[in-house]
């Protein structure tokens, strides 16, 4: 399986052309029994790769990224390319336009392979909640690979693609990440473009790479982060170079370990992980300090007020009139909104269209979602106050490694808890990478590394610092 | 928080969703326990905490022609060939 540095050096040395790795990667999808893909794009793929193979047989200088086999969630809009963003009710859906973080990775040289399997509209931690299948975890097919990029993350542990497009809202990258023991990065809110990111929580969305290692996810990072002015939350902070500042190393790096992320629910084996990592940290020049942030305990519950809201007004398009799928026909308007909604949207879509019409409903807007919003501004002060005496903050990705299938379905508020070290961070808009920093029971364990805002080189440094004394990306998982 | 079932039926009325009796039965408990789980956001002391204040910059506004409208009709599940096509908004319910 190789890494986007590998590639490029096989392809400069003519060992292979991006047409024989694209198709390489293509039939790895095609064997695949993960069910990590929606759609595959065959046909796109070896055009772009043809298009490389061209431009370097007549000496153009090659992209950050070209020839690398990408995989893109299915709730990016590809022109003309089906995006269901998981849901029969985008079944058949043909975009008008391209999504920022696509055409910026295409633009880099990257051979879009396919769309990935995703809970619905991004909503679920498992990869449970898609209309088309659930995804398996590479190393265990018994269990979750995570989610709600279940098909992103897969799909690079499984070597079905070298990099992946995932959206991060409440964890959906960096859980996903850490399940399937790979790189997975959530930039800070407004750092990467979300024009053709379908929305489910607008002020919480984030696009962000998943990859093999660190320098890879700081390679696509770098592709598609910075404003564009078609995203009107996209922010105008410069880029920084994340690739030259990845050696930097950790000389005098303040970690912080917030204790409230290692308390009741973290199983013992992943905290003995975590803090296996932390020990090489140190060892390398960080020091360690214990800090605390008292209103994290509100997050998740902030989160489930916030983000329903949001969704039961971004969802509301959703009338099976002017694209997608529709219902059985109704006999009038009133009688289609309902078959359509009722019928093609899933379970999980339902509850929380229902949540967010509660809690924005005159006479518990204030109980709610006011209560939400001023929670969230209390979370981010805690991250500010804890972030003048630190640089990174160090945590596991999750509570404990992949679940089985099935396991938590029946049970909403069980999913929900499963991203309780990462809602906090999408709260307060903050990036965070989860690496593999070990293995329990022969499942991939997680380690979240959250920086300040606009601080992605840092925990890009201090990850790759970390990963370079273990050997854990390095791994494949059996059978894949 | 416990929720009625009229409660309930309200709110997918509200968000235009058919329910089945056993989705309605199903939700009715799963939406009261998380109601009941974010019910602890009571316990935070909010008296001083100022809502936040939106900082979105505005562009000129400049008109900028989209030229594939006929991509946005073909969208549609049912369309001819400038219209969507749509259930009469006034019909009598089967």
């Amino acid at each position: 399986m190789l890494t986007i540095r590998e590639l490029k050096a096989k392809l400069a040395r003519r060992e292979v052309s991006a047409v024989e790795i694209t198709e390489q990667y293509l039939a790895a999808q095609a064997a695949s029994q993960l069910n990590a893909f929606i759609t595959s794009t065959p046909e796109r793929a070896l055009e772009a790769a043809r298009s490389v193979d061209a431009s370097f047989a007549r000496g153009d200088d090659l992209g950050p990224l070209a020839g690398v086999p990408l995989a893109v969630k299915d709730v990016f809009t590809i022109k003309g390319i089906e995006t269901t963003a998981g849901s029969k009710v985008l079944r058949g859906y043909q975009p008008p336009y391209t999504a920022t973080v696509v055409e910026r990775a295409e633009a880099a040289g990257a051979i879009v392979v396919g769309k990935t399997n995703c809970d619905e509209f991004a909503m679920g931690s498992s990869g449970e909640n898609s209309a088309f299948g659930v995804t398996h975890n590479p190393w265990d097919g018994a269990k979750v690979p995570g989610g709600s990029s279940s098909g992103s993350a897969a799909a690079v542990a499984a070597g079905e693609c070298v990099a992946s497009l995932g959206s991060d809202t409440g964890g959906s990258i960096r859980q996903p990440a850490a399940l399937c023991g790979i790189v997975g990065l959530k930039p800070t809110y407004g750092r990467v473009s979300r024009r053709g990111l379908i929305a489910m929580t607008s002020s919480l969305d984030c696009p962000g790479p998943l990859a093999r290692t660190v320098e890879d996810a700081a390679i696509l990072l770098q592709a598609i982060a910075g404003h564009d002015e078609r995203d009107a939350t996209s922010v105008s902070m410069p880029v920084s170079d994340y690739t030259a500042e990845l050696t930097n190393g950790v000389s005098g790096l303040r970690l912080g370990l917030p204790v409230e992320f290692f308390g009741e629910g973290l199983d013992p084996r992943v905290r003995d992980a975590v803090m296996g990592a932390v020990a090489e940290l140190e060892a390398a020049g960080a020091t360690v300090t214990e800090v605390s942030l008292p209103s994290m305990k509100y997050a998740l519950a902030a989160y489930y007020v916030i983000c329903p809201s949001e969704v039961s007004a971004n969802l509301a398009r959703y009338d099976g009139l002017r694209y997608g799928a529709r219902a059985s026909e109704g006999a009038n308007l009133s009688e289609a909104y309902l078959r359509t909604r009722g019928q093609l949207f899933g379970a999980e879509a339902k509850r929380r269209i229902m949540l967010g019409t509660y809690v924005l409903s005159a006479g518990y807007y204030d109980a709610y979602y006011r209560k939400a919003v001023q929670a969230r501004v209390a979370i981010r002060a805690d991250f500010t106050r804890v972030f003048s005496q630190v640089d990174v903050l160090v945590t596991p990705t999750t509570p404990e490694t992949a679940f089985p299938l099935g396991s938590k379905a029946q049970s909403p508020l069980a999913m929900y808890l499963a991203d309780v070290y990462t809602v906090p961070v999408n709260i307060a808009g903050l990036p965070a990478v989860s690496l593999p920093c070990g293995f329990v029971g022969g499942l991939p364990v997680g380690l979240q590394l959250i920086g300040k805002p606009w601080d992605e080189a840092t925990i890009l440094q201090a990850a790759y610092t970390y990963e370079a004394t273990t050997d854990w990306h390095t791994r494949v998982p059996q059978g894949a | 928080m416990a929720l009625s079932q009229e409660d309930v039926l309200h709110l997918a009325a509200l968000a235009r969703l058919e329910l089945t009796p056993d989705e309605v039965e199903l939700y009715q408990k799963q939406l009261g326990d998380v109601l009941s789980y974010v019910a602890q956001l009571q316990e935070l002391d909010t008296r001083s905490t100022a809502m936040p204040q939106a900082a979105t910059p505005l562009r000129t506004d400049k008109v900028e022609l989209f030229f594939e409208p006929g991509r946005l009709v073909a969208a549609a599940p049912e369309h001819d060939d400038s219209f969507v096509v749509v259930p009469p908004v006034f019909g009598e319910s089967r």
